[in-house]
């Protein structure tokens, strides 16, 4: 049985992969199977510790370590976003004007910043889903003149009274002498240039700014201008890491641009003034200073907003559709029965798995317990409604599921929910094997969705699944059965609000249930090499933690951090770092906060 | 010439006075031989098309058709036959709309060209609409393959950074106003056409953040913009020693736009700025009216917006603030409540006819009450001269595929104005291979025989704007644009050397027989 089962998908995964060696068919190894493909070159592999429940030959391939390459870097990073526009409203927060008067600032430039482009997901070349918007480094003349408008009218409104001109540059700026408006103006820029370039501003950018200023330096007008150039500044718009190009190597980076890397990672805005101060009196370029930085950062809840970025474009929950769009149709009221979805319900799932990972990072957990933790975060009635319990109130210690059914990630709503009455597999499958295993899943053959095949109305789900994907010697049966629909057959026992059932509802066009067949969960996963039939998501989610869905996280956060795609063969001790602490079971966070301590972290290639 | 008068522009959502600009109208060589100049280029694109041919096609008439041999076919064009039905006037039952709007005037101000091929599997697109045909869905081998080798820029921004296009850009402020993302793309340095071909996001997404953006509050200015000074700062930090010559290279991209944004703040306009948009419309974006509340499956909130969008868009081109406007328009202008692209577009083919009776009826609401109604508007803009805004323009419709969804065969072009009289209009054009018959799987509905290319398309727009060939062309790859002949097809049973000869391909450098002028 074993045997013939092996076979089975050995050729429809081969076929998928082109596999076939000379007609004859190979046996499934790691190496064609469930390991992770990645866009990397490639690079050696070595044993691993996988085993488990997997194949007696499989073993998760390891990424080699090249300690003489020399990895590919990006030029001049432009901030994203979201870096953007927080570093305008901390800029604002810490510009030393009154509350009331860093409302009426923040509200004035609302508008302003509205504009600024929003980052693309980037992602894999070739493959249509995920990314992240990190990695979009285009420039576009939105950036330029948002920026541009950003600045003047902040200039504008920071100096538009005498109380702010005060608050702002001193009490210099106000008084009725002149003959200490030079200075004054000078001082200004040294102190808010620092803020602004997140480094001390040099001689000649002193004297550059100062040249704006007429026979009244500190007047609103000059002032607004000086404040304008100085948002409009390369040191402001980008990362502005400066080297040494005639270095033999990479060049180490200086306090001030290794405070601006390590923020910007983190907290996706500037340095706060404890980092600045650290940089300046030289302890961030010690090894303990630098550790005990990167443990406050991580430790502060303003690192939450970039783990929300890094899990929710790495688990893809923009694809999860707003889930109320079919109401008032007969089918979907009489699925939805009295878990009639709201606008927002979609965004409380998502929300949900991203408590979960926090959750994960701050309790010492490791990244295995992103698939198996059964800890339940549903705040809403409404979600929590679909759990079956109640809802969490966001203290103490999350309960557990009370459904027996919740094994893990895949079995959270927002793994689940598909916006219509009808589950969707084959998304559900793709999701996981591309998006949590990182394995390339070759396009759909021409035409594949564009001609309807004729399907009884007494078809579960699955079944229209199978008769469409499966029909002997057709183009798709390859990929759907070896790589996509198992992975989306094994939550079949979760409808499409994420319930739990043990049978499909098939409803007429009116809303009537015109019959009810049981669901099938049971699948031949090919992960971790395993091909023996399993029942639930809990199996599954053990045959992903020996290997693949680590991997993956290693290649995830990479580029996350790095912003760019890896190369297996250049970036491969970095990469292999990061596996091997994610596959020791180490907590999560040592894993995050591993990268900001490694060397390629802290340097920069200018050559 | 005297252009002294006003005209006024009344919409939904805007009233605007705009005086008649001389440079609004072109001159010189082109007015010296009856054309006058080929100003504005607009084209709305529309997702999925899969529209059956007898909805979406003026039908041959049995009498009067023109008929030419050209690139190893017959070709055939014949007059638009407008018929009036109860309030409702159409040449087709797509293009249909009120009889009062869609009048014999401005029929005779329309054309229909069909039989424009992809010759190789694109599936879903965005890109191709203008000649990127790398944004794709990468659905299928082609489609892969696409992505990596046909990225170009689109023929929006070769138009707009074509020093033949905008030879006066005392009044530009925008040299392509891009409606939505993923349909408009140029290069890194667009003024040194390098780097890297990227996506053009929308200036704006909302009709209030678009006006805000075409007439931006002037305020009274006390002292000089500090553009300059701006670039003055980006050319010292360039010479820094401790940056990389890439990033150096990163900074003169940054320059460049640098350098547009100081013209853009030196333009002017002398038109008065519109009243603002008004709500519920004003701040909704695209994906707000399709998606949601009170837009979302409301075709008469929706086709609302998009009005207000075309008050602002004519604004735009009357002002002469920009010349070039191109935007995907999603088509769900219907009530239908369910998954549009899975069990409408990709169920058009359905033998019942039932998804393709929704579809069919959204693209009618979209030319009834968008299109027309934009078409109407420019046509309201008289420059001065007996002449419309909508006759020195292009106003085209494309479609993401032909009659079948994933498959661009037999694309059809919806176009208005004549482009300053290079266009002919009042007519229908057929470019198909009567001859041939692509095979595919439903042959009940569709049957699709081989047209000319859709780069022929493509370069007849460019050339009806007087962008030089050899700005764009590269002949010793393919006539017209883009540079990308792939031609390993996968689907189709006939020989693509049959159905696409290299005939074909040379002809793809003419501008289009029996449209042209």
């Amino acid at each position: 049985m074993r045997t013939s089962v092996l076979a089975l998908l050995a050729v429809v995964v081969s076929a998928c992969s082109g596999a076939i060696m000379g007609g004859m068919v190979e046996p499934m190894t790691s190496a064609t199977g469930g390991g992770s493909s990645g866009t990397g070159t490639g690079g050696g592999s070595t044993p691993a510790t996988g085993g488990g429940s997997s194949g007696p030959t499989w073993q998760v391939e390891r990424f080699a370590c090249d300690a003489q390459a020399t990895p590919d870097e990006l030029p001049l990073r432009r901030l994203t976003q979201r870096q953007y526009l927080n570093v305008v409203n901390d800029l604002i927060a810490r510009s030393g004007l009154g509350a009331t008067d860093r409302t009426a600032v923040t509200t004035a430039l609302r508008d302003e910043l509205a504009p600024f482009p929003a980052d693309r997901l980037v992602g894999v070349p070739g493959e249509k889903h995920g990314g992240f918007t990190r990695l979009d480094q285009a420039l576009q003349q939105g950036h330029v003149d948002t920026s541009y408008t950003v600045a003047t009218e902040a200039g504008r409104e920071l100096t538009s009274t005498t109380a702010r001109r005060t608050a702002l540059v001193g009490a210099c700026a106000t008084d009725t002498s002149t003959a200490n408006d030079a200075q004054c103006l000078r001082d200004f820029i040294t102190r808010f240039g620092r803020l602004v370039h997140r480094r001390p501003v040099t001689p000649e950018d002193v004297t550059f700014y100062t040249s704006v200023a007429g026979t009244t330096p500190v007047d609103a007008a000059v002032l607004a201008d000086v404040i304008g150039l100085m948002l409009t500044s390369p040191q402001f718009l980008y990362h502005f890491e400066e080297g040494d190009p005639m270095a033999a190597g990479p060049s180490p980076l200086d306090a001030f641009a290794l405070a601006s890397r390590l923020s910007f990672h983190f907290w996706q805005t500037m340095p706060d003034d404890a980092l600045l101060a650290a940089a300046q009196d030289g302890s961030l370029l010690t090894e303990a200073g630098y550790a005990a930085q990167v443990e406050r950062l991580f430790a502060d809840a303003r690192t939450n907003q970039a783990l929300d970025d890094f899990f929710s474009q790495w688990w893809r929950n923009d694809e999860l559709p707003p889930l109320n769009t079919r109401i008032g149709t007969p089918i979907f009221d009489a699925f939805a029965g009295a878990n009639v979805p709201s606008a927002t319900l979609h965004d409380e799932m998502n929300a949900e798995v991203l408590e979960l990972a926090r959750h994960v990072a701050r309790t010492n957990a490791s990244v295995d317990e992103l698939l198996t933790s059964r800890r339940f975060f549903a705040r809403s009635p409404a979600l929590a409604a679909l759990y079956g319990q109640p809802a969490w109130d966001g203290t103490g210690t999350p309960p557990e599921f009370v459904q027996p059914e919740r094994h893990g990630l895949l079995t959270r709503a927002a793994f689940l929910a598909s916006g219509s009455a009808n589950t969707r597999p084959v998304m559900k499958g793709f999701r996981v094997r591309n998006g949590l295993l990182c394995t390339s899943i070759p396009p759909p053959p021409p035409g594949a969705m564009a001609t309807p095949i004729p399907l009884s109305p007494d078809l579960t789900t699955r079944e229209t699944v199978e008769q469409i994907t499966e029909q002997p010697m057709s183009s798709c049966r390859g990929c759907h059965i070896g790589l996509l629909n198992p992975l989306g057959f094994v939550t079949e026992n979760f409808d499409a609000l994420g319930r739990v059932r043990t049978s499909q509802r098939l409803f007429s066009d009116d809303g009537m249930v015109r019959l009810e067949k049981p669901i099938s969960t049971r699948t031949a996963p090919n992960v971790a090499g395993f091909f023996e039939p399993v029942d639930h998501a809990g199996q599954v989610h053990e045959l992903m933690r020996q290997g693949e869905f680590q991997t993956c996280f290693a290649r995830q956060y990479f580029r996350f951090t790095f912003q760019r795609m890896e190369d297996d063969a250049k970036d491969g001790c970095l990469l292999r770092s990061l596996q091997d602490d994610a596959l020791a079971g180490k907590p999560m966070a040592e894993v995050l906060k591993a990268v900001a301590l490694a060397p390629s972290f802290k340097r920069r290639d200018v050559r | 010439m005297t252009l002294s008068r006003r005209w006024v522009l009344r919409g939904m959502g805007a009233t605007v006075a705009i005086p008649v600009l001389p440079s609004l109208l072109g001159a010189g060589d082109a007015q010296a031989q009856g054309m006058m100049e080929a100003r504005n280029f607009i084209n709305l694109g529309t997702h999925h098309g899969a529209c059956w041919e007898r909805f979406m096609c003026p039908t041959l008439p049995s009498t009067g058709v023109t008929r030419q041999m050209y690139a190893g076919r017959e070709i055939r064009s014949f007059a638009l036959t407008r018929t009036v039905a109860g309030s409702n006037a159409g040449v087709s039952p797509v293009l249909t709309a009120a009889e009062g709007r869609f009048t014999e005037a401005l029929k005779n101000k329309m054309f229909v060209a069909r039989g424009f091929d992809v010759p190789w599997y694109l599936g879903h697109h965005t890109g191709g609409h203008l000649g990127n045909f790398a944004r794709n869905d990468a659905n299928g081998t082609d489609g892969a393959l696409a992505q990596q080798n046909a990225v170009r820029a689109t023929i929006d921004q070769v138009m707009a950074w074509s020093p033949s296009f905008y030879t006066d850009l005392t009044s530009v402020r925008e040299r392509v106003l891009v409606l939505s993302g993923r349909m408009s793309y140029a290069w890194q340095n667009p003024d040194t056409k390098s780097g890297a071909i990227q996506e053009i996001t929308p200036q704006a997404d909302s009709p209030q953040a678009l006006f805000r953006r075409l007439f931006p509050s002037t305020g009274m200015q006390q002292r000089a913009p500090i553009v300059d000074k701006v670039l003055e700062n980006y050319r010292r930090v360039r010479t820094n020693p401790r940056l990389s010559r890439v990033d150096r290279d990163r900074l003169d991209d940054h320059i460049q736009r640098v350098s547009e944004l100081q013209r853009r703040i030196g333009s002017t306009s002398a038109c008065t700025p519109p009243t603002p948009p008004a709500a519920p419309y004003a701040n909704a974006s695209m994906g707000a009216v399709i998606y949601n509340a009170p837009f979302a499956r409301n075709p008469t909130e929706q086709t609302a917006w998009f009005r207000v969008m075309n008050d602002l868009v004519v604004a735009a081109l009357g002002c002469g603030l920009t010349r070039v406007v191109v935007g995907l328009v999603n088509p769900y202008l219907s009530t239908y409540a369910g998954d549009w692209h899975q069990d409408v577009a990709h169920q058009a083919d359905a033998a019942d006819g039932l998804r393709q009776d929704t579809l069919w009826r959204s693209y009618n609401t979209f030319f009834r009450d968008v299109f027309v109604d934009l078409a109407a508007k420019l046509d309201a803009v008289n420059v001065g001269t007996g002449q419309t805004l909508l006759d020195r323009s292009l106003l085209v419709w494309t479609q993401e595929s032909g009659h079948r969804t994933h498959d661009y065969r037999d694309g059809v072009v919806v176009g208005f104005g004549s482009a300053g009289g290079r266009l002919s209009t009042g007519i229908a054009v057929d470019y198909r291979n009567l001859n041939l018959r692509l095979e595919s799987a439903n042959e009940m509905n569709i049957i699709t025989r081989p047209g000319l290319l859709w780069h022929q398309w493509l370069g007849t727009v460019l050339q009806t704007f007087g962008i030089p060939q050899a700005e764009w062309e590269r002949p010793q790859v393919n006539g017209g644009y883009p540079d990308y002949n792939f031609a390993n097809l996968q689907w189709q049973a006939i020989n693509a050397q049959t159905a696409w000869p290299q005939a074909v391909w040379r002809a793809a450098g003419d501008r289009l027989p029996l449209l042209s002028v």
